[in-house]
């Protein structure tokens, strides 16, 4: 399996490798003025500006230069500086991955514990009211535009109710931890707030999950559901199943050794890519709850023709699709010993 | 029920309980202080009442949330702390609450200036030597003592920094030349000859200082009318020389003056630091999401710099911009008072408008409008901002060009040259609605603009000949026009059809395309304007080489004089003129005009020279002007303070208090 592992890593770099030339490319094609509005938000007052923007970070160059001056910083581990962000790259990855990944933890949990028990209740009432309840349910979820139900959500839970606020922390909450008795171990407040023994910070860093942590579960269960009531449908009808029913095992036992793993193939599947995505950055539920995560800075980014960010955050997308990916196919063979990792 | 279908239900009733829980916290740990009292010139809040004098406080039963600290909700972060790099108005914001100048705007003149760093200054009678003597006991935030050399060094820094679109040839001008836009290649290559070290003595130079007399005196290469203006601008803050040193910064030696010009914002050692005299201080800074400030304890402001004005330290500990792109979530934050203060964009304030309680103008005069309402508007407020309409009378073709269409006179297209002639350009202002263009999109909050001179401006008059809407004026120029066809059809029976640019996602200048294509198509339905948005990036691109022969972009003044009007506008090389090929003899006039305008020392002489230069846009038909728009601040009511100044960056938390 190591052997297996290490083969399928070793991809990584080409994918990156080919991600980057590919972006690079496309970007390149963009007149150096265009590409100078980058570092100009209006019209300059002095229009020997652009000019001098343009030698200064030698837009005007052949692309070959210009990538392998980009690829040689890479190699010495410097991504660049993200105007976008306002710090290099690698800062804003590790300043902005952390609120990602909180929020896709406290977010893919739900997701998948109750998107796939949904589905699989669907599947076990099949055409009864459970199943009928629960596809309106996921039809009505995956109908429902993201920025829509997140402003819905806001506007009801935070704007009238008070319940939920947007951002990752209250004010007060953010004064302890911009101050120099907070130890940021991990830049996940839930998790940070623990370590440093502050639990009305936790408390306070859950309140404000909640809502784009509801709003990214509800639009996601739809597909889970979906998915593990057909899986499931279709593993019930299989001979395996039959057989266990007529050797006059328990019912519940036939479900949740014989069926249930077996169905869980597509939806691993389902959630490996739902778990990148999530990593990658949600861009509308982090714009409505104003959550400044990986999705808001890679929209920020590409509307900026931030080159630099965007092949930063790529290279991240890249690596964390290799990743998952592989991890997907591990988990395959861990539900389905048949499975032959080669 | 099986086991499995339990313990999911046992969990979701945990995961209810734990988030019931925690909405059930305290949104602060700390108990809200009470409100201050009204101020006693306070009246009541029936809307029956007449207009107050000063805006009145919350209602008694209404506790301002986060009592120590104010918080801003706004679009868009700074782009850098250090006052001599930064050019935008978030960082400005940052930077004229932590920095200060020699001169500070009085209260909300756009005019008068008080002393601020500097007690007193004596200017030259010739007007080309600035002496200021500079404020004693004024302490750093780190504890150092200013000095008439730190004020010299930050003088000296802006200029030798320039760094390419930055604020520093706004400082060049007065002291190396009205030509100058870059101290690289205007100053060193072309006054020095490509010597960086003679350059920036020649820097040090035009600014010396006396730490002994305590002054600071600066000679000028010309006399410059707008000089106090200029230096009360953020980019002229003044930063501690010692301290900028230890960060990086230029060391203050001719000798090393060219490796720190021209930085990118990473290599420049001020981009995230900051250490000013003024009321508040830098805590924490996280780039396009939040910007906090404490206050500064021991500043030095004692006693008010104008009758009436902040002194002592400043009344809120904290004060908090934060940045909310969204608007929705930047309103439900305003809306349960998690701010204090909220930018509303203007096709957003149909939603905020039901909930505003008092409204006051620009004087400060409030009125009640509904008992209910928790939020202060401001209306009314006269901006620094003007939208034009621009023409291009030599349009580039290289490689063709889609906005000129066919690129002739044949129905299809125009010629590069077609604003040329004065008879077009008069008939599309005669055919420009600005009645309904101020209706529909600004709800009547904004005045027309008459030429580059804002309202009230020096040089202004209201009563300047300007363009109206008049379609039968509009039809009788476009019949006047010596444009023919190839076949020697004239213009009105030819048609044309060209494209209006504007930056896309800009409603409002969209609209104004919108109204100008469609009366044109009234005057003559074979007149087609097309109105197309271009993605920024583009727009710049197309702005740069000269390639839209109609299009609408805005300015935002960088200091409140005619001088930053008419340079952009009508200047050669102007940042608008530069592309748009004014007739030859008009240009050559417009430009002596504006080197006398700004070399006169005499108000009441700069006055006419900027009305007779404003007259001859008007004269010449050389842009359409479209409007000067009026803004709107909104605030809680618990907000106490605020007073509108166009020429500030954004909020001065020093003024403000809950």
């Amino acid at each position: 399996m190591s052997r297996y592992i290490v083969r399928r890593l070793l991809i990584l770099p080409l994918v990156m490798l080919g991600l980057s030339i590919m972006i690079f490319g496309m970007l390149m094609m963009l007149d150096p003025v265009e590409r100078a509005a980058l570092y100009i938000t209006s019209i300059p007052k002095n229009p020997a500006a652009i000019q001098a923007i343009i030698q200064k970070y030698g837009l005007n160059q052949p692309v070959y230069i210009q990538y392998g001056r980009w690829l040689g910083n890479v190699l010495h581990g410097n991504l660049g500086w993200s105007k976008t962000a306002q710090m290099p790259v690698t800062q804003a990855i590790l300043t902005y991955f952390p609120a990602t990944l909180e929020l896709a933890l406290w977010s893919f949990t739900p997701i998948m514990v109750i998107g796939t028990w949904l589905g699989v209740q669907a599947a076990l009432h099949h055409d009864s009211f459970i199943d009928q309840a629960a596809r309106v349910f996921s039809i009505i979820g995956y109908s429902f535009p993201t920025f829509v139900f997140g402003l819905l959500v806001l506007m009801v839970f935070y704007a009238n109710l008070q319940w939920f606020p947007p951002g990752r922390l209250s004010n007060w909450a953010n004064a302890i931890v911009i101050s120099s008795n907070w130890h940021a171990y991990t830049g996940m407040y839930t998790l940070d707030a623990l370590l440093n023994q502050r639990y009305d910070i936790f408390f306070d860093a859950l309140r404000h999950l909640f809502l784009p942590a509801l709003t990214l579960s509800y639009v996601s269960w739809a597909l889970l559901l979906r998915v593990a009531r057909s899986s499931m449908l279709e593993v019930l009808q299989q001979d395996y199943v039959r057989t266990a029913r007529a050797k006059g095992l328990k019912e519940r036992w036939v479900i949740n050794r014989h069926a249930r793993p077996n169905a869980m193939i597509p939806v691993v599947t389902i959630g490996g890519l739902l778990l990148v995505g999530l990593l990658n950055g949600v861009v509308i539920t982090e714009t409505v709850f104003n959550f400044h995560g990986m999705g808001l800075f890679a929209a920020n980014a590409a509307l900026n023709f931030d080159a630099v960010s965007i092949l930063g955050i790529a290279l991240l997308a890249g690596g964390l699709l290799v990743i998952a990916n592989l991890v997907v196919d591990l988990l395959y063979r861990f539900l389905d010993p048949r499975i032959e990792l080669n | 029920m099986n086991k499995i279908s339990k313990s999911m239900t046992i969990l979701t009733i945990l995961i209810a309980a734990a988030l019931a829980l925690a909405s059930c916290a305290p949104a602060t740990p700390t108990p809200p202080a009470s409100v201050s009292t009204p101020p006693g010139s306070s009246t009541g809040t029936t809307p029956s009442s007449p207009p107050t004098a000063a805006p009145t406080s919350a209602p008694p039963s209404s506790q301002a949330k986060n009592p120590d600290t104010l918080i801003e909700a706004t679009t868009g972060g700074p782009e850098s702390l250090d006052p001599q790099w930064a050019y935008d108005t978030a960082s400005g914001e940052v930077i004229f609450n932590v920095y200060e100048t020699l001169v500070f705007p009085k209260k909300d003149s756009t005019t008068e200036f008080v002393p601020m760093l500097a007690t007193s200054w004596d200017i030259s009678s010739d007007g080309l030597t600035y002496t200021f003597h500079i404020r004693k006991g004024v302490k750093f935030q780190d504890g150092s003592d200013l000095t008439p050399q730190d004020v010299a060094y930050s003088l000296w820094r802006l200029m030798i920094l320039d760094r390419a679109g930055g604020p520093s040839w706004i400082v060049l001008q007065p002291f190396f030349g009205l030509d100058v836009n870059s101290f690289a290649s205007d100053v060193v290559q072309k006054q020095f000859n490509g010597d960086w070290t003679k350059a920036a003595q020649a820097v040090e130079d035009a600014i010396t200082y006396d730490n002994s007399a305590g002054t600071v005196t600066m000679h000028l290469k010309q006399p410059y009318g707008p000089m106090l203006q200029i230096l009360s601008g953020t980019w002229a803050s003044v930063v501690n020389m010692s301290w900028a040193i230890k960060q990086g910064a230029w060391d203050g030696k001719p000798g090393d003056a060219q490796k720190y010009n021209n930085p990118s914002a990473e290599a420049d050692p001020l981009f995230k630091v900051m250490n000013g005299t003024g009321p508040y201080k830098l805590e924490k800074w996280v780039p396009e999401q939040e910007t906090d400030l404490t206050r500064n304890d021991n500043y030095w402001v004692t006693t008010p710099l104008w009758d009436g004005g902040p002194s002592g330290p400043a009344k809120m500990k904290r004060a908090v911009i934060k940045v909310i792109n969204e608007w929705g979530t930047r309103f439900a934050t305003f809306k349960t008072g998690d701010a204090d203060i909220a930018y509303v964009d203007r096709q957003y304030i149909s939603q905020v408008d039901p909930l505003v309680g008092e409204t006051c103008d620009a004087s400060g005069k409030c009125t009640p409008t509904n008992t209910g309402g928790a939020i202060r508007l401001y209306k009314g407020l006269p901006s620094v901002e003007e939208t034009a309409i621009y023409f291009n009378e030599n349009v580039s073709n290289t490689g063709g060009n889609n906005t000129l269409g066919s690129g002739k006179l044949d129905g299809n297209g125009i010629p590069a040259n077609f604003f040329s002639d004065i008879n077009i350009r008069q008939a599309f202002n005669y055919c420009f609605d600005w009645q309904t263009y101020i209706k529909q999109i600004w709800n009547g909050e904004a005045v027309q603009a008459y030429g580059p001179i804002l309202q009230g401006e020096l040089g202004y008059d209201p009563s300047q000949a300007h363009y109206t809407f008049d379609l039968n004026k509009c039809t009788a120029a476009f019949k006047a026009s010596t444009w023919k066809s190839a076949d020697g059809k004239s213009l009105w029976d030819t048609g044309f059809y060209m494209q209006y640019i504007y930056n896309t996602g800009n409603d409002q200048r969209k609209t104004a395309g919108d109204i100008l294509a469609a009366d044109l198509q009234k005057v003559n339905p074979k007149f087609h304007l097309q109105v197309v948005g271009e993605p920024f990036a583009l727009l710049l691109k197309d702005q740069v080489s000269g390639r839209m022969p109609i299009f609408m972009l805005g300015w935002l003044e960088d200091y409140h004089d005619p001088q930053d009007w008419v340079v952009p506008f009508l200047a050669s090389g102007g940042t608008y003129s530069g592309s748009q090929a004014f007739p030859a003899d008009v240009q050559k006039q417009m430009d002596q005009l504006i080197k006398q305008g700004v070399q006169t020392s005499d108000q009441q002489a700069r006055a006419k020279i900027y009305s007779q230069l404003q007259n001859i846009t008007y004269q010449n038909a050389l842009d359409l002007f479209v409007v000067q728009p009026e803004g709107r601040h909104y605030e809680q009511m618990w907000v106490k303070g605020y007073y509108y100044n166009p020429i500030y960056s954004g909020i001065y938390f020093y003024a403000l208090s809950k």
